[in-house]
């Protein structure tokens, strides 16, 4: 908001410049956010609180600079003559949504010159922002930049019955309002208007309407002087896209008793500069009053909670500036709030204002006096899984740094286009999209990274990226949120190589339970992401915590992927795996006994899973002699390799815990372990 | 007789002359190995008259220590030689580039996030974390934002489609939250006094996206509760977060702002102390005492607590941190950017 230093300085003794006064409301009370010299003038934009209404106006500011300051406030002049003629005989005034409408007040002026503005007005209200019209309404302008209650002008002769009723609009009304354009608004029953006994004049705390304007050939004018419903107007003015200098102030809040004093000042201006007879009295509706509150505030809760040790004389000093010391005890201030200040209602309220009136900048710094630690959170407690979890998350994301993977943070959305590709059916839906690019909660980190990764594949041939994060399915009107550790990786035998790393991830984390299966459960939510023959589940135990697999040949159709580029990708569950590394590790002893390592070469059939063979070398009599079983080479699609078959050669490794083995007992297990491999699968030793 | 003063000639001038190893042995097996001269002679002793063979034998002895000296030092020399020359073979260019070893990256948001935990752990703060999408009650009702309140705009915040009947009732109403300080409650609704936690997590504001602003960014709040916290301890603790980060003495200030879930409520400024930032407030964070209502939200009752609350960017920090100018470059996943960090 426009304030003019010179406008200022009428109501407050102002000895600082532009630039010093600046400084202070910055530090104490609102953002000065530019200075501009214009004329003689500084024009300073300033940056109102949400909470302070009571600033949005001159005189108001100049109440701030005085509590600042203590410096001399100077009040607006509000004596006027009246004549003899009563306004309630002249004008009605019935508000049917009292709510809405805290307050009316009209006065009616009759025989005013309508004519231009003399040019001190003129230039304070163009410095400021504002157009001159003429003189009657530009003192409605003027009287609002002064003292902040937004005003308007009726012509009298054309309120039809001289009644004026605050309503709700009907459905079907509308209004032209007042500017170049005439732009015509559509009504309805939210919206609250000032209307005479036939149409609405204006939309209230908003904008005026056509039809009962000041014009040229007016003699008489009606003075609106009332209070509106904060939220109403702000809604209001939303819903219409209409935000004037009028609804802005009623959005933060104004006090009702303040539309009495303006519409004093404004009459005082008119007779002045239109001449004019001013009724006696106004019709004015105020059912409740707002009277000044009480407020009692312990002396030393100030200087507990603002942790300085401020002296009671300054305490005193700088309450008494802003409110009415009713009384002050060995324990407690009481104060009367004038009704202006609607923010204070609170003893913080009160501690706020001392404190940044002493000065933010005389209040030091002060370390905390706290137990160092609290009682340690039981293992069963939700604190204890964050703690678990973020640990865990940090160690999850420098294993697979060092895997070559790289952290990208997408966006928690998905377009309506990526919706789509990725058949997110159950994806939750912003009720009010910004884009169509962020329509849907992400379902799953997959769609993210493959549209990254497809970025990126414009730049580079090698991308490697992963994410942690949390992903949303819609369940009925409720959202369930899970957080995944997912990762992409793009090359040849990309599946292998992401394998091979999301193995080496969770022997890092120390779970050595981890199994890569087929996928068991045909309804698995992303299933579909993935290339259907090569994917696998990935259990720990008997929990399924994820999946690793290809990306589907459709997807990367859809995305435009050379289809020849290998895409793999893997999706995991972010809590099972934290549980699976909270199982604490128990020290085995360093074997005593050598081991003996002796390695078998076999030709099976192409559809034999290497799983399956691992399964029959387990179920063979292996005397319980078998440490460790171990792959190391696999050959098909190769002239050695006859067709339909593959090459799968293996180490095994024997030894016992308790004497060390000799040769003809490694000889008897292998016999055993070839006997069940050509039994069993048909495999040809080689 | 053999001429022993020929072939100690005859020997001492091929050792002098080998010119490998593999010379020296034969050389060793010519003059010294079984079958050579002086082994032949040195067996023959046996056969001669006793003074001769004294006389003959330590001659003979002392010929083939000499050889054996001679050859043990030759050898260790040509050891030497040959190290030198297999040390000038082995030779290579160090300056040639190493064989290149992948690794990943970590995102700057992470690396700074670890870093402010760090901060905040060494004063003793638990680090606490809530769900992304958050009730209307948790993130506004409880922080003392009025229904009317701005803020809970169509055009701030997004809402999640539901039915008329859900929309209805704050606690079931859904939104990915617009702040952390919706965790406050949730918190304090589980946990008495006193305590300290940040909580960092992940955001969602209706907003056009432009250089410096994002519909998702990162923010962390910072609560701390306890019988007589006070604003002068929350210029303290920020005071010495700052000094960390920006691992310089740095000032702080405190304005006056607005908040409904806190009051007295500032806007908090820091002192930039390098770069282009050097000797400009910046702003960091908005703060101040945790409003009662908040307190009473959380089942406290009144009067009976103080505390302090903060929001800080977490994108801001590390933009600062990095001199990043575009805050679209975090979410945007290019390895271009990513592999910096």
């Amino acid at each position: 908001m426009k304030f003019s230093y010179n406008l200022l300085k009428k109501f407050v003794d102002l000895k600082l410049s532009p630039e010093k006064l600046a400084e202070i409301l910055s530090a104490k009370t609102a953002e000065v956010e530019q200075i501009d010299k214009i004329g003689g003038d500084s024009i300073m934009e300033i940056k109102i609180l949400y909470n302070r209404g009571d600033l949005l106006s001159h005189y108001g500011m100049a109440r701030e600079i005085a509590v600042l300051t203590g410096e001399k406030l100077k009040s607006p002049d509000l004596n006027y003559e009246e004549a003899k003629e009563k306004t309630s005989d002249l004008i009605k005034v019935e508000i049917e949504n009292p709510e809405l409408c805290p307050r009316y007040t009209a006065q009616v002026i009759k025989n005013v010159k309508i004519g231009g503005s003399p040019k001190w007005l003129k230039d304070i209200l163009i410095s400021l922002g504002l157009k001159s019209i003429n003189n009657i309404v530009d003192v409605t302008n003027y009287v609002m930049l002064e003292m902040g209650q937004p005003l308007h002008a009726f012509d009298y002769d054309r309120i039809a019955g001289h009644k004026i009723i605050v309503r709700s609009a009907r459905q079907g009304e509308k209004i032209a309002t007042l500017d170049e354009a005439k732009t015509e608004y559509e009504l309805g029953p939210n919206i609250l208007v000032i209307a005479d006994q036939e149409k609405p004049l204006a939309i209230a705390g908003i904008k005026g309407g056509y039809g009962s304007e000041i014009t040229d050939s007016t003699r008489t004018i009606v003075l609106e002087s009332a209070n509106f419903d904060r939220t109403n107007v702000r809604k209001t003015s939303t819903k219409l896209g209409l935000r004037t200098d009028a609804s802005i102030r009623f959005s933060y809040g104004l006090d009702p008793n303040l539309a009495g004093y303006a519409i004093y000042r404004a009459a005082k201006l008119i007779q002045e500069l239109a001449g004019g007879e001013l009724t006696k009295g106004n019709t004015t509706i105020y059912p409740r009053e707002i009277k000044p509150w009480k407020i009692s505030v312990k002396k030393s809760y100030i200087n507990s909670l603002i942790g300085a040790a401020i002296p009671e004389k300054e305490i005193n000093k700088i309450l008494s500036r802003i409110c009415q010391l009713v009384k002050s005890d060995a324990n407690k201030f009481v104060v009367t709030v004038p009704t202006y200040r609607l923010d204070i209602q609170t003893p913080e309220d009160i501690i706020e204002e001392v404190a940044r009136i002493y000065g933010y900048e005389n209040i030091k710094p002060v370390p905390p006096t706290m137990s160092i630690y609290r009682p340690a959170e039981s293992k069963a407690s939700e604190d204890w899984d964050i703690e678990q979890t973020i640990k865990a998350r940090n160690l999850m994301k420098d294993v697979l740094k060092g895997l070559g993977l790289s952290e990208c943070y997408n966006y928690s959305f998905l377009s309506e286009k990526a919706k789509e590709i990725f058949n997110a059916s159950n994806a939750p839906e912003i009720a009010n999209p910004i884009s169509q690019e962020a329509k849907y909660l992400r379902t799953g980190l997959i769609p993210g990274l493959v549209l990254a990764m497809e970025k990126n594949l414009r730049f580079s041939d090698s991308v490697r990226l992963f994410e942690t994060g949390n992903v949303f399915t819609q369940k009925g009107d409720e959202v369930e949120e899970k957080e995944i550790i997912a990762g992409v990786i793009a090359g040849k035998q990309a599946f292998v190589e992401l394998k091979g790393a999301v193995e080496s991830f969770f022997r890092q984390l120390g779970i050595d339970d981890a199994e890569f299966s087929d996928i068991t459960n045909p309804n698995h939510p992303t299933k579909n992401w993935y290339h259907p023959a090569r994917v696998a589940e990935v259990q720990i135990g008997e929990e399924t915590i994820g999946l690793i697999g290809d990306l589907h040949p459709h997807i990367k159709n859809e995305l435009g992927i050379r289809p020849d580029l290998e895409i793999a990708q893997f999706s995991l569950l972010v809590e099972p795996l934290v549980k699976a590394m909270e199982e604490e590790l128990e020290f085995e002893p360093i074997p005593k006994y050598p081991a003996i390592i002796r390695d078998i070469s076999l030709l099976v059939s192409k559809d034999i899973k290497i799983g399956e063979i691992l399964n029959c070398i387990e179920g063979a009599d292996t005397k319980s002699i078998v440490q460790d079983v171990d792959v190391f080479d696999i050959y098909e699609d190769n002239p050695d390799v006859p067709e339909g078959k593959k090459s799968i050669a293996f180490h095994i490794i024997y030894r016992s815990d308790n004497h060390t083995l000799i040769d003809e007992e490694a000889d008897r297990v292998e016999q055993n372990i070839k006997k069940v491999l050509e039994q069993g699968l048909g495999a040809e030793i080689r | 007789m053999i001429n022993l003063v020929k072939i100690e000639k005859a020997s001492l001038q091929d050792v002098s002359r080998a010119k490998t190893l593999t010379e020296l042995e034969n050389l060793q097996t010519k003059y010294l190995g079984r079958k050579s001269e002086l082994s032949l002679f040195l067996r023959s002793l046996k056969d001669l008259p006793p003074e001769e063979r004294a006389k003959s034998g330590q001659i003979a002895n002392e010929l083939r220590r000499k050889l054996e000296t001679e050859m043990g030092n030759k050898a260790q020399q040509l050891k030497e030689v040959e190290l030198a020359r297999k040390i000038e073979q082995e030779k290579i260019d160090v300056t040639a580039p190493g064989k290149r070893v992948e690794h990943g990256h970590l995102h700057p948001l992470t690396i700074v996030r670890r870093e402010i935990e760090d901060i905040f752990r060494s004063m003793g703060f638990d680090i606490v974390e809530g769900p992304e999408v958050e009730t209307e009650w948790y993130n506004f009702d409880t922080l003392n934002v009025p229904a009317d309140h701005p803020a809970r705009d169509m055009q701030d915040t997004f809402w999640l489609k539901q039915s008329e009947e859900s929309q209805k009732d704050p606690h079931i109403h859904l939104l990915p939250r617009t702040h952390t300080s919706a965790v406050q409650v949730r918190y304090m609704g589980k946990h008495q006094p006193p305590f300290r936690i940040i909580v960092p997590g992940r955001v969602f504001r209706n907003e056009a996206t432009d250089a410096t602003h994002e519909m998702q960014f990162y923010t962390f709040e910072g609560l701390m509760v306890g019988k007589d916290v006070s604003l002068a301890n929350l210029k303290g603790v920020l005071q010495f977060f700052a000094n960390k980060f920006f691992k310089d003495e740095t000032e702080v200030r405190f304005v006056a702002s607005y908040f409904p879930y806190t009051e007295p409520s500032v806007e908090v400024f820091m002192k930039g102390v390098s770069g282009k930032l050097k000797g400009r407030w910046i702003e960091m964070a908005g703060a101040g005492m945790v409003n009662q209502k908040v307190f009473k939200a959380a089942g406290y009752a009144l009067g009976e607590y103080q505390g302090f609350a903060f929001g800080m960017t977490i994108d801001r920090l590390a933009m600062f941190k990095y001199g990043i100018d575009d805050i679209r470059l975090l979410y945007g996943s290019d390895l271009r950017f990513l592999k910096q960090f």
